[in-house]
Protein backbone atom coordinates (compact mmCIF):
# COMPACT_ATOMS: atom_id res chain seq x y z
CA UNK A 1 0.00 0.00 0.00
CA UNK A 2 1.30 3.46 -0.83
CA UNK A 3 2.30 5.98 1.85
CA UNK A 4 -0.61 8.17 0.77
CA UNK A 5 -3.17 5.38 1.15
CA UNK A 6 -1.76 4.63 4.61
CA UNK A 7 -1.93 8.32 5.59
CA UNK A 8 -5.53 8.72 4.40
CA UNK A 9 -6.56 5.47 6.10
CA UNK A 10 -5.00 6.48 9.42
CA UNK A 11 -6.88 9.78 9.21
CA UNK A 12 -10.22 8.07 8.48
CA UNK A 13 -9.69 5.59 11.33
CA UNK A 14 -9.05 8.54 13.64
CA UNK A 15 -12.20 10.35 12.47
CA UNK A 16 -14.48 7.31 12.73
CA UNK A 17 -12.78 5.81 15.79
CA UNK A 18 -12.79 2.50 13.96
CA UNK A 19 -11.01 -0.38 15.69
CA UNK A 20 -9.43 -1.56 12.48
CA UNK A 21 -9.32 -0.73 8.74
CA UNK A 22 -8.47 -2.89 5.76
CA UNK A 23 -7.66 -1.16 2.46
CA UNK A 24 -9.51 -2.94 -0.35
CA UNK A 25 -8.56 -0.58 -3.19
CA UNK A 26 -6.61 2.64 -3.73
CA UNK A 27 -6.15 4.45 -7.04
CA UNK A 28 -5.47 7.89 -8.43
CA UNK A 29 -8.56 8.97 -10.34
CA UNK A 30 -8.38 10.61 -13.73
CA UNK A 31 -9.38 14.22 -14.30
CA UNK A 32 -8.83 17.16 -12.00
CA UNK A 33 -6.08 19.41 -13.40
CA UNK A 34 -6.20 21.51 -10.23
CA UNK A 35 -6.70 18.75 -7.67
CA UNK A 36 -5.54 15.21 -7.22
CA UNK A 37 -8.41 12.83 -6.59
CA UNK A 38 -7.91 9.40 -5.08
CA UNK A 39 -10.41 6.56 -4.83
CA UNK A 40 -10.10 4.64 -1.57
CA UNK A 41 -12.19 1.64 -0.55
CA UNK A 42 -11.91 0.49 3.04
CA UNK A 43 -13.47 -2.13 5.28
CA UNK A 44 -13.88 -0.49 8.68
CA UNK A 45 -14.47 -2.48 11.86
CA UNK A 46 -16.34 -0.66 14.61
CA UNK A 47 -16.51 3.10 15.02
CA UNK A 48 -19.07 5.50 13.60
CA UNK A 49 -19.12 4.10 10.03
CA UNK A 50 -18.56 0.35 10.20
CA UNK A 51 -18.46 -1.72 7.02
CA UNK A 52 -17.34 -1.07 3.48
CA UNK A 53 -16.62 2.58 2.71
CA UNK A 54 -15.96 3.84 -0.83
CA UNK A 55 -14.62 7.38 -0.58
CA UNK A 56 -12.81 9.95 -2.68
CA UNK A 57 -9.95 11.96 -1.20
CA UNK A 58 -9.42 15.31 -2.84
CA UNK A 59 -6.06 16.98 -2.33
CA UNK A 60 -4.39 20.07 -3.81
CA UNK A 61 -2.41 19.46 -7.01
CA UNK A 62 1.04 21.11 -7.34
CA UNK A 63 -0.52 24.31 -8.71
CA UNK A 64 -3.90 25.90 -9.33
CA UNK A 65 -5.59 28.73 -11.20
CA UNK A 66 -6.40 32.04 -9.48
CA UNK A 67 -10.16 31.55 -9.53
CA UNK A 68 -10.20 28.26 -7.64
CA UNK A 69 -11.19 27.88 -3.99
CA UNK A 70 -8.92 26.32 -1.39
CA UNK A 71 -9.78 22.78 -0.29
CA UNK A 72 -11.31 23.96 3.05
CA UNK A 73 -13.42 26.53 1.21
CA UNK A 74 -14.52 23.95 -1.33
CA UNK A 75 -15.43 21.58 1.51
CA UNK A 76 -17.66 24.22 3.12
CA UNK A 77 -19.38 24.97 -0.21
CA UNK A 78 -19.96 21.25 -0.78
CA UNK A 79 -21.45 20.95 2.71
CA UNK A 80 -23.79 23.89 2.13
CA UNK A 81 -24.95 22.49 -1.22
CA UNK A 82 -25.42 19.00 0.23
CA UNK A 83 -27.48 20.39 3.11
CA UNK A 84 -29.62 22.36 0.61
CA UNK A 85 -30.59 19.05 -1.01
CA UNK A 86 -28.33 19.22 -4.06
CA UNK A 87 -27.17 15.80 -5.27
CA UNK A 88 -23.49 15.83 -4.33
CA UNK A 89 -21.10 13.34 -2.80
CA UNK A 90 -21.51 13.45 0.99
CA UNK A 91 -18.77 15.66 2.45
CA UNK A 92 -17.24 13.69 5.34
CA UNK A 93 -14.04 15.11 6.85
CA UNK A 94 -11.62 17.93 6.19
CA UNK A 95 -7.94 17.67 7.10
CA UNK A 96 -6.00 20.93 7.23
CA UNK A 97 -2.97 19.41 8.97
CA UNK A 98 -0.40 19.07 6.17
CA UNK A 99 1.69 16.71 8.31
CA UNK A 100 -0.89 13.96 7.67
CA UNK A 101 -0.32 13.49 3.93
CA UNK A 102 1.75 16.46 2.76
CA UNK A 103 -1.23 18.57 1.70
CA UNK A 104 -4.66 19.79 2.73
CA UNK A 105 -7.38 17.34 1.72
CA UNK A 106 -10.96 16.32 2.37
CA UNK A 107 -12.85 13.06 2.18
CA UNK A 108 -16.26 12.57 0.60
CA UNK A 109 -18.42 9.61 -0.37
CA UNK A 110 -17.84 8.16 -3.83
CA UNK A 111 -20.69 8.61 -6.33
CA UNK A 112 -21.54 5.65 -8.57
CA UNK A 113 -21.48 5.71 -12.36
CA UNK A 114 -19.53 7.67 -14.91
CA UNK A 115 -18.65 11.31 -15.51
CA UNK A 116 -17.04 10.64 -18.89
CA UNK A 117 -18.38 13.15 -21.44
CA UNK A 118 -17.69 10.66 -24.24
CA UNK A 119 -19.83 7.98 -22.56
CA UNK A 120 -22.64 10.35 -21.57
CA UNK A 121 -22.93 12.23 -24.85
CA UNK A 122 -22.88 8.99 -26.88
CA UNK A 123 -25.32 7.19 -24.54
CA UNK A 124 -28.44 5.90 -26.24
CA UNK A 125 -30.97 7.85 -24.15
CA UNK A 126 -34.55 8.09 -25.41
CA UNK A 127 -36.17 11.51 -25.92
CA UNK A 128 -38.10 11.06 -22.64
CA UNK A 129 -34.94 10.16 -20.76
CA UNK A 130 -33.14 13.20 -22.16
CA UNK A 131 -36.02 15.39 -21.07
CA UNK A 132 -35.97 13.92 -17.55
CA UNK A 133 -32.18 14.22 -17.23
CA UNK A 134 -31.91 17.89 -18.21
CA UNK A 135 -35.04 18.77 -16.25
CA UNK A 136 -33.29 17.21 -13.23
CA UNK A 137 -30.23 19.38 -13.94
CA UNK A 138 -32.54 22.39 -13.80
CA UNK A 139 -34.12 21.33 -10.51
CA UNK A 140 -30.68 20.65 -8.98
CA UNK A 141 -29.49 24.13 -9.94
CA UNK A 142 -32.69 25.63 -8.53
CA UNK A 143 -32.01 23.94 -5.18
CA UNK A 144 -28.42 25.22 -5.22
CA UNK A 145 -29.60 28.71 -6.11
CA UNK A 146 -31.91 28.74 -3.10
CA UNK A 147 -28.70 29.54 -1.17
CA UNK A 148 -28.40 33.33 -1.06
CA UNK A 149 -25.98 35.63 0.75
CA UNK A 150 -25.27 36.18 3.55
CA UNK A 151 -24.44 32.65 4.78
CA UNK A 152 -21.99 32.61 7.64
CA UNK A 153 -20.07 29.44 6.71
CA UNK A 154 -19.60 30.85 3.18
CA UNK A 155 -18.41 34.30 4.29
CA UNK A 156 -15.11 33.74 2.43
CA UNK A 157 -16.95 34.07 -0.91
CA UNK A 158 -16.82 37.69 -2.11
CA UNK A 159 -19.98 39.36 -3.34
CA UNK A 160 -19.91 40.57 -6.97
CA UNK A 161 -18.41 44.06 -7.18
CA UNK A 162 -21.10 46.73 -7.31
CA UNK A 163 -23.76 44.05 -6.89
CA UNK A 164 -23.44 43.38 -10.63
CA UNK A 165 -22.29 39.81 -11.40
CA UNK A 166 -21.98 40.36 -15.16
CA UNK A 167 -19.93 43.55 -15.05
CA UNK A 168 -17.90 42.21 -12.18
CA UNK A 169 -16.99 39.17 -14.33
CA UNK A 170 -16.08 41.41 -17.27
CA UNK A 171 -13.74 43.45 -15.06
CA UNK A 172 -12.19 40.26 -13.63
CA UNK A 173 -11.54 38.76 -17.06
CA UNK A 174 -9.98 42.01 -18.27
CA UNK A 175 -7.58 41.77 -15.34
CA UNK A 176 -6.84 38.13 -16.16
CA UNK A 177 -6.20 38.96 -19.80
CA UNK A 178 -3.83 41.79 -18.84
CA UNK A 179 -1.96 39.42 -16.51
CA UNK A 180 -1.65 36.74 -19.20
CA UNK A 181 0.23 39.31 -21.24
CA UNK A 182 -0.42 38.08 -24.79
CA UNK A 183 -2.75 39.79 -27.26
CA UNK A 184 -6.19 38.23 -27.79
CA UNK A 185 -8.20 40.71 -29.88
CA UNK A 186 -11.24 38.41 -30.10
CA UNK A 187 -11.45 38.15 -26.32
CA UNK A 188 -11.09 41.95 -25.96
CA UNK A 189 -13.89 42.36 -28.52
CA UNK A 190 -16.12 39.82 -26.75
CA UNK A 191 -15.52 41.55 -23.39
CA UNK A 192 -16.66 44.85 -24.91
CA UNK A 193 -19.79 43.12 -26.21
CA UNK A 194 -20.42 41.62 -22.77
CA UNK A 195 -20.02 45.02 -21.16
CA UNK A 196 -22.38 46.67 -23.66
CA UNK A 197 -25.01 43.95 -23.34
CA UNK A 198 -24.82 43.25 -19.59
CA UNK A 199 -28.28 42.41 -18.22
CA UNK A 200 -29.66 44.37 -15.26
CA UNK A 201 -28.49 42.73 -12.03
CA UNK A 202 -31.11 40.43 -10.60
CA UNK A 203 -30.80 37.77 -7.92
CA UNK A 204 -27.41 36.88 -6.47
CA UNK A 205 -27.21 33.20 -5.56
CA UNK A 206 -24.67 30.48 -4.85
CA UNK A 207 -23.48 29.22 -8.25
CA UNK A 208 -21.44 26.11 -8.89
CA UNK A 209 -19.73 27.86 -11.83
CA UNK A 210 -18.44 24.62 -13.36
CA UNK A 211 -21.57 22.47 -13.66
CA UNK A 212 -21.18 20.90 -17.09
CA UNK A 213 -20.91 17.50 -18.74
CA UNK A 214 -17.76 15.94 -17.28
CA UNK A 215 -18.39 17.33 -13.80
CA UNK A 216 -21.38 15.22 -12.78
CA UNK A 217 -21.76 11.49 -12.31
CA UNK A 218 -24.55 9.50 -13.93
CA UNK A 219 -25.54 5.92 -13.27
CA UNK A 220 -27.76 5.08 -16.23
CA UNK A 221 -30.15 8.02 -16.41
CA UNK A 222 -29.80 8.79 -12.69
CA UNK A 223 -27.71 11.73 -11.58
CA UNK A 224 -25.59 10.46 -8.67
CA UNK A 225 -23.41 13.43 -7.85
CA UNK A 226 -22.41 16.92 -8.94
CA UNK A 227 -18.63 17.21 -8.61
CA UNK A 228 -15.83 19.79 -8.68
CA UNK A 229 -17.00 22.72 -6.60
CA UNK A 230 -13.74 24.68 -6.62
CA UNK A 231 -15.10 27.57 -8.73
CA UNK A 232 -18.28 28.19 -6.68
CA UNK A 233 -19.19 31.87 -6.30
CA UNK A 234 -22.03 34.27 -5.61
CA UNK A 235 -23.38 35.17 -9.02
CA UNK A 236 -26.34 35.46 -11.35
CA UNK A 237 -28.34 32.19 -11.59
CA UNK A 238 -27.94 32.35 -15.37
CA UNK A 239 -24.17 31.99 -15.03
CA UNK A 240 -24.70 28.30 -14.14
CA UNK A 241 -27.41 27.83 -16.78
CA UNK A 242 -25.30 29.49 -19.48
CA UNK A 243 -22.19 27.52 -18.54
CA UNK A 244 -24.06 24.21 -18.75
CA UNK A 245 -25.40 25.17 -22.19
CA UNK A 246 -22.14 26.57 -23.56
CA UNK A 247 -20.97 25.20 -26.90
CA UNK A 248 -17.71 24.15 -25.24
CA UNK A 249 -19.44 21.42 -23.22
CA UNK A 250 -21.54 19.70 -25.90
CA UNK A 251 -18.69 17.39 -26.90
CA UNK A 252 -19.67 17.20 -30.54
CA UNK A 253 -23.44 16.92 -29.98
CA UNK A 254 -24.00 20.58 -30.84
CA UNK A 255 -27.73 20.19 -31.47
CA UNK A 256 -28.29 19.22 -27.81
CA UNK A 257 -27.70 22.53 -26.08
CA UNK A 258 -27.56 21.25 -22.51
CA UNK A 259 -24.16 19.59 -22.23
CA UNK A 260 -24.73 17.52 -25.37
CA UNK A 261 -27.56 15.73 -23.52
CA UNK A 262 -30.85 17.56 -24.06
CA UNK A 263 -32.81 20.72 -24.78
CA UNK A 264 -32.54 24.05 -23.03
CA UNK A 265 -36.33 24.45 -22.72
CA UNK A 266 -36.47 21.32 -20.56
CA UNK A 267 -33.62 22.60 -18.40
CA UNK A 268 -35.44 25.88 -17.80
CA UNK A 269 -38.74 24.10 -17.09
CA UNK A 270 -36.98 21.90 -14.52
CA UNK A 271 -35.48 25.01 -12.99
CA UNK A 272 -38.84 26.73 -12.77
CA UNK A 273 -40.55 23.66 -11.30
CA UNK A 274 -38.41 23.98 -8.14
CA UNK A 275 -37.58 27.69 -7.98
CA UNK A 276 -40.79 29.16 -9.35
CA UNK A 277 -38.56 31.50 -11.37
CA UNK A 278 -39.17 31.93 -15.08
CA UNK A 279 -35.75 32.44 -16.64
CA UNK A 280 -35.38 34.80 -19.61
CA UNK A 281 -33.64 32.74 -22.35
CA UNK A 282 -31.95 35.91 -23.64
CA UNK A 283 -30.08 36.21 -20.34
CA UNK A 284 -28.94 32.60 -20.67
CA UNK A 285 -27.70 33.46 -24.20
CA UNK A 286 -25.67 36.28 -22.69
CA UNK A 287 -24.10 34.01 -20.07
CA UNK A 288 -23.30 31.42 -22.75
CA UNK A 289 -21.09 34.06 -24.35
CA UNK A 290 -19.59 34.83 -20.93
CA UNK A 291 -18.92 31.10 -20.55
CA UNK A 292 -16.84 31.04 -23.74
CA UNK A 293 -14.78 33.99 -22.50
CA UNK A 294 -14.33 32.42 -19.09
CA UNK A 295 -13.23 29.04 -20.46
CA UNK A 296 -10.76 30.90 -22.70
CA UNK A 297 -9.31 32.62 -19.63
CA UNK A 298 -9.01 29.35 -17.73
CA UNK A 299 -7.38 27.69 -20.75
CA UNK A 300 -4.83 30.51 -21.06
CA UNK A 301 -4.08 30.32 -17.33
CA UNK A 302 -3.62 26.56 -17.57
CA UNK A 303 -1.24 27.01 -20.50
CA UNK A 304 0.75 29.54 -18.42
CA UNK A 305 1.19 26.94 -15.69
CA UNK A 306 3.17 24.88 -18.19
CA UNK A 307 5.02 27.78 -19.81
CA UNK A 308 6.20 29.21 -16.49
CA UNK A 309 7.44 25.79 -15.38
CA UNK A 310 4.94 25.66 -12.53
CA UNK A 311 3.66 22.30 -13.78
CA UNK A 312 5.14 20.54 -16.80
CA UNK A 313 2.31 19.04 -18.84
CA UNK A 314 1.63 18.60 -22.54
CA UNK A 315 -2.08 18.66 -21.76
CA UNK A 316 -1.83 22.08 -20.09
CA UNK A 317 0.34 23.40 -22.93
CA UNK A 318 -2.14 22.24 -25.59
CA UNK A 319 -5.04 23.81 -23.69
CA UNK A 320 -3.64 27.14 -24.88
CA UNK A 321 -4.07 25.99 -28.48
CA UNK A 322 -7.77 25.33 -27.82
CA UNK A 323 -8.48 29.01 -27.26
CA UNK A 324 -8.85 29.59 -31.01
CA UNK A 325 -11.90 27.27 -30.90
CA UNK A 326 -13.54 29.35 -28.20
CA UNK A 327 -12.70 32.52 -30.12
CA UNK A 328 -14.27 31.04 -33.25
CA UNK A 329 -17.41 30.13 -31.26
CA UNK A 330 -17.49 33.65 -29.80
CA UNK A 331 -17.42 35.24 -33.24
CA UNK A 332 -20.20 32.97 -34.48
CA UNK A 333 -22.36 33.20 -31.39
CA UNK A 334 -22.20 36.99 -30.97
CA UNK A 335 -22.87 37.53 -34.66
CA UNK A 336 -25.81 35.12 -34.45
CA UNK A 337 -27.24 36.90 -31.38
CA UNK A 338 -26.79 40.31 -32.99
CA UNK A 339 -28.55 39.02 -36.10
CA UNK A 340 -31.50 37.97 -33.95
CA UNK A 341 -31.87 41.30 -32.10
CA UNK B 1 21.78 23.28 -44.76
CA UNK B 2 20.00 20.54 -42.79
CA UNK B 3 20.51 16.98 -44.02
CA UNK B 4 17.42 15.23 -45.37
CA UNK B 5 14.88 14.17 -44.28
CA UNK B 6 13.64 17.66 -43.48
CA UNK B 7 11.83 18.66 -40.28
CA UNK B 8 8.38 18.28 -41.85
CA UNK B 9 9.12 14.70 -42.90
CA UNK B 10 10.53 13.78 -39.48
CA UNK B 11 7.52 15.20 -37.64
CA UNK B 12 4.98 13.67 -40.03
CA UNK B 13 6.66 10.26 -39.82
CA UNK B 14 6.84 10.43 -36.01
CA UNK B 15 3.14 11.18 -35.95
CA UNK B 16 2.39 8.24 -38.24
CA UNK B 17 4.39 5.85 -36.01
CA UNK B 18 2.55 7.10 -32.94
CA UNK B 19 -0.89 6.74 -34.48
CA UNK B 20 -0.41 3.54 -36.46
CA UNK B 21 2.01 1.54 -34.32
CA UNK B 22 1.78 2.76 -30.75
CA UNK B 23 -1.75 4.05 -30.10
CA UNK B 24 -3.47 0.72 -31.01
CA UNK B 25 -1.25 -1.06 -28.43
CA UNK B 26 -1.95 1.38 -25.61
CA UNK B 27 -4.80 1.79 -23.15
CA UNK B 28 -6.04 4.33 -20.63
CA UNK B 29 -3.76 7.23 -19.68
CA UNK B 30 -0.91 6.05 -21.93
CA UNK B 31 -3.19 5.96 -24.98
CA UNK B 32 -4.48 9.42 -24.08
CA UNK B 33 -0.90 10.74 -23.78
CA UNK B 34 0.08 9.23 -27.14
CA UNK B 35 -2.98 10.74 -28.86
CA UNK B 36 -2.15 14.12 -27.34
CA UNK B 37 1.43 13.91 -28.58
CA UNK B 38 0.18 12.95 -32.06
CA UNK B 39 -2.19 15.90 -31.98
CA UNK B 40 0.69 18.24 -31.06
CA UNK B 41 2.83 16.84 -33.88
CA UNK B 42 -0.09 17.40 -36.27
CA UNK B 43 -0.13 21.08 -35.33
CA UNK B 44 3.61 21.38 -35.93
CA UNK B 45 3.27 19.64 -39.32
CA UNK B 46 0.45 21.95 -40.43
CA UNK B 47 2.34 25.03 -39.28
CA UNK B 48 5.36 24.00 -41.37
CA UNK B 49 3.15 23.24 -44.38
CA UNK B 50 1.62 26.68 -44.19
CA UNK B 51 5.04 28.29 -43.99
CA UNK B 52 6.08 26.33 -47.09
CA UNK B 53 2.99 27.07 -49.19
CA UNK B 54 2.87 30.76 -48.36
CA UNK B 55 -0.43 30.58 -46.47
CA UNK B 56 1.30 31.39 -43.18
CA UNK B 57 1.16 35.10 -42.51
CA UNK B 58 -1.80 35.84 -44.81
CA UNK B 59 -3.95 36.84 -41.84
CA UNK B 60 -1.18 39.14 -40.64
CA UNK B 61 -1.24 40.86 -44.03
CA UNK B 62 -5.01 41.38 -43.72
CA UNK B 63 -4.46 42.70 -40.19
CA UNK B 64 -1.71 45.14 -41.26
CA UNK B 65 -3.87 46.51 -44.06
CA UNK B 66 -6.79 47.00 -41.66
CA UNK B 67 -4.61 48.78 -39.09
CA UNK B 68 -3.21 51.03 -41.83
CA UNK B 69 -6.67 52.07 -42.99
CA UNK B 70 -7.65 52.93 -39.40
CA UNK B 71 -4.31 54.66 -38.67
CA UNK B 72 -3.72 52.24 -35.80
CA UNK B 73 -0.41 50.65 -36.82
CA UNK B 74 2.55 51.31 -34.54
CA UNK B 75 5.54 49.04 -35.06
CA UNK B 76 5.93 46.10 -37.46
CA UNK B 77 5.30 42.67 -35.94
CA UNK B 78 3.02 44.04 -33.22
CA UNK B 79 -0.23 44.02 -35.19
CA UNK B 80 -2.21 41.83 -32.80
CA UNK B 81 -1.06 43.89 -29.82
CA UNK B 82 -2.08 47.10 -31.62
CA UNK B 83 -5.47 45.60 -32.50
CA UNK B 84 -6.08 44.29 -28.97
CA UNK B 85 -5.18 47.68 -27.48
CA UNK B 86 -7.42 49.57 -29.91
CA UNK B 87 -10.37 47.32 -29.07
CA UNK B 88 -9.69 47.54 -25.33
CA UNK B 89 -9.54 51.32 -25.52
CA UNK B 90 -12.78 51.39 -27.51
CA UNK B 91 -11.20 52.93 -30.59
CA UNK B 92 -13.02 50.23 -32.57
CA UNK B 93 -16.73 49.54 -32.10
CA UNK B 94 -18.08 46.05 -31.42
CA UNK B 95 -20.32 46.23 -34.51
CA UNK B 96 -17.48 47.37 -36.84
CA UNK B 97 -17.88 44.96 -39.77
CA UNK B 98 -14.27 45.47 -40.94
CA UNK B 99 -13.02 44.62 -37.46
CA UNK B 100 -15.15 41.47 -37.35
CA UNK B 101 -13.69 40.37 -40.69
CA UNK B 102 -10.12 40.77 -39.39
CA UNK B 103 -10.92 38.93 -36.17
CA UNK B 104 -12.38 36.06 -38.20
CA UNK B 105 -9.33 35.94 -40.49
CA UNK B 106 -6.96 35.78 -37.50
CA UNK B 107 -9.02 33.11 -35.75
CA UNK B 108 -9.41 30.95 -38.84
CA UNK B 109 -5.66 31.14 -39.45
CA UNK B 110 -5.07 29.78 -35.93
CA UNK B 111 -7.63 27.01 -36.42
CA UNK B 112 -6.11 25.94 -39.74
CA UNK B 113 -3.07 24.97 -37.67
CA UNK B 114 -4.60 23.93 -34.34
CA UNK B 115 -7.80 22.18 -35.40
CA UNK B 116 -8.85 22.54 -39.06
CA UNK B 117 -11.91 20.29 -38.58
CA UNK B 118 -13.35 22.88 -36.20
CA UNK B 119 -13.70 25.39 -39.04
CA UNK B 120 -16.56 23.30 -40.47
CA UNK B 121 -18.65 23.98 -37.33
CA UNK B 122 -19.11 27.58 -38.31
CA UNK B 123 -20.17 26.90 -41.87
Amino acid sequence: MSDLAEAFTRFIVQQTKAANAEVLAFEKLSGGAIQDNFGLTLELKGGSRPGRQAVVVRQDAPSGVPESLTRPEEFHVLKAAHEAGVTTPEPLWLCEDTDVSGGVFYVMSRANGSASPKTLVKADFSADQRQRIVSRFGSELARLHSLRPPIEQLSFLPLPAGGDPAKSRVALYRRYLAAIGEPHPVLEWALNWLENRAPKPGLTVLCHCDFRTGNYMMDGEALTGILDWEFAAWSDPCEDLGWLCSRSWRFGADEREVGGIGDRDDLLKGYQSVSGIEIDPAVVDYWEVMALVRWSMIALQQMRRHLTGEQQSLELALTGRMVAQMEFDLLNQIQELEGRS
Amino acid sequence: MINPPDTHTILAESRRVLLENLVPQLKGDLRYDALMAANALGMAVRELEQQQNGQYGQADTILSAFLETRSLASSPGHGEEDLARAIRERELAVDDVGLQGVLRALTEAQLRINNPAYLDKGR
